[in-house]
């Protein structure tokens, strides 16, 4: 099995160390900035050339979960739940459960009124 | 003579006489009958003198229209007229006053004018509105004459052991400020916690309370007195006096004016907390974390308007005898029970909860779902519990209106006070 050529991405280093809220009219380095400006484009380049986009979670103070789940969750809405998680991946040496939790965010992404909406 | 001058409505008063114009030498009253023309009739450039009970027109130069379209054609054309002398009017008036035309006027002038004072009223409950809570000039005169009252704390002043003596209490504080100075007594408390402290200082420097004096005392008691002094309570008030050295075990931070979510504030309380607990400034995630969902979450829900934002107070104190840093969070908004997003949930749900205290342990084990059943939304709350479940932060207090929520005692239930606004307590 071939493996599959890997894209950094430190939310840290490209964004910023302390990443805000939700939205923009919230208040400075948002999730919805992020998405836009950044994560888009770069899970866009992965999924171009099949690789995987691996976003490391380190190196900021911490995540609200309205930042991981507007970011990652507002990507599966963009795209889709199945592309994301086949494209992306994390990785958190300072705070491990982030993974998981922001794989459920991917996951939930689709319920309710979200759904309908697509 | 020149262009005809046309009355207004006032038209008893409008016009002039041309005194430049003779006036007939002979002035005869004519029936309002004689036709114009007629030998006895007005003839042109003859004066006119209407024949009617108390009023005497005399118009000078102009044909005759006394005629059958009765008395308020007749006038109208008269003020229409170039040179005219009314005298007298109260007949014409109220003659005017029935005339049909007239009725219709007068009842459309009095629905505009039923109309201009229903907006007045409008506008003016508008700018009392807008205007209650804040302190008027008049007020503020008379606080300065007003007598100091004083309030006494409760000898538990803390938000996680009495949370209803110590809610009662800074009720107290804010009721009686609205006219009144006030002296908070602190030197009977037997214990402190930082969270009391800063549910005080941020009602003692809300708007209301401007042009109030707020003055207080010291505990007795050496450790609380240490205690009130290392929560940063004294960067915020005066003291008298210079003060002794304190160490700095605390910080108080009150929104800044964008009233947006500040990350950096977040970054500055957790990385201050860690650095007093470890001795290196290091990161600690789940605070930021709670720290960012509480902001966003007042930003969006607490204040009472879409179009306002209401203000936050963010705290940690390191309390070095328990080793622990302890974290608050308080915004005086509309609290989450209270909150348009809470109600909506619990719309379809009226009958289900037997209290308060239980709608806010439904909300923070994510029992009450999203209104529009998006799972992604929400979150907030349920994950600061969850994030107490899984050991990351110790001692979680939630308390919002009259719903207290001790995690720790797993304790739910509605207070005897009510609080407006929320508060988050936890430690790490």
């Amino acid at each position: 099995m071939a493996t599959r050529q890997h894209l950094h991405l430190n939310i840290a280093e490209v964004f910023s160390k302390t990443p805000g809220p939700r939205s923009r009219a919230e208040g400075e380095h948002s999730a919805e900035e992020f998405l836009e400006t950044i994560l888009l484009r770069r899970f866009d380049e992965a999924v171009a050339c099949d690789a995987i986009l691996i976003v490391d979670l380190d190196g900021g103070y911490g995540y609200g979960t309205s930042f991981l789940e507007e970011a990652f969750g507002g990507l599966a809405r963009l795209r889709t739940v199945e592309t994301v998680r086949n494209h992306i991946d994390f990785k958190s040496d300072e705070e491990p459960y982030l993974r998981d939790d922001v794989f459920t965010y991917i996951g939930e992404a689709l319920t309710g009124s979200s759904k309908r909406r697509r | 003579m020149g262009a005809p001058q046309h009355s207004r409505i006032h038209f008893w008063r409008a016009g002039k006489v041309d005194s430049s114009r003779p006036v007939p030498a002979t002035r005869r009253r004519r029936r309002r009958s004689a036709p114009t023309g007629s030998p006895e009739g007005p003839q042109p450039g003859d004066g006119v003198q209407v024949p009617v009970a108390g009023l005497a027109v005399r118009r000078l130069g102009r044909e005759g229209c006394i005629g059958a379209c009765g008395w308020l054609q007749f006038i109208i054309a008269m003020c229409r007229s170039r040179d005219f002398d009314v005298s007298g009017a109260g007949y014409a008036l109220k003659k005017l006053w029935v005339e049909k035309e007239h009725l219709r006027w007068q009842e459309i002038r009095t629905r505009g004018e039923l109309t201009r004072r229903r907006i007045s009223q409008e506008k003016k409950r508008e700018r009392n509105r807008e205007k209650s809570g804040t302190p008027r000039l008049r007020t503020q005169r008379r606080k300065d004459i007003l007598p100091r009252t004083e309030v006494e704390a409760p000898a538990v002043f803390s938000l996680v052991a009495n949370p209803e003596g110590t809610i009662s209490c800074i009720n107290r504080v804010r009721q009686a400020g609205r006219d009144h100075h006030v002296q908070i007594r602190l030197e009977n408390i037997s214990a402190l916690g930082p969270a009391a402290v800063a549910l005080l200082l941020s009602v003692i420097t809300q708007l209301e309370m401007a042009g109030t004096s707020v003055a207080g005392n010291y505990p007795n008691d050496a450790i609380l007195k240490e205690i009130l002094e290392g929560t940063g309570f004294f960067d915020h008030v005066r003291r008298p006096g210079p003060s002794g050295p304190t160490r700095k075990s605390g910080r108080m931070y009150r929104l800044g004016k964008s009233r947006q979510v500040m990350p950096q504030t977040a970054k500055e309380l957790s990385a201050f907390a860690m650095k007093l607990l470890t001795g290196t400034e290091q990161k600690h995630g789940p605070s930021y974390a709670l720290l960012m969902e509480t902001m966003g979450n007042t930003f969006d829900h607490a204040a009472r308007t879409s179009l306002e934002h209401q203000q936050w107070w963010a705290t940690v104190y390191h309390d070095a005898t328990r080793g622990r840093a302890c974290f608050t969070f308080i915004d005086h908004g509309v609290g989450i029970l209270h909150s348009f997003p809470f109600l909506q949930r619990i719309r379809h749900w009226p009958d289900v909860f037997q209290h308060n205290g239980e709608k806010l342990q439904r909300l923070l084990l994510g029992q009450i779902p999203s209104r529009t059943r998006e799972k992604h939304r929400g979150r907030g709350l349920p994950n600061a519990y969850d994030t107490w479940v899984k050991g990351r932060v110790k001692n979680l207090v939630v308390i919002a209106n009259n719903a207290y929520a001790n995690a720790e005692e797993q304790a739910f239930r509605e207070m005897a006070v009510d609080f407006s606004g929320t508060i988050v307590y936890w430690e790490i």
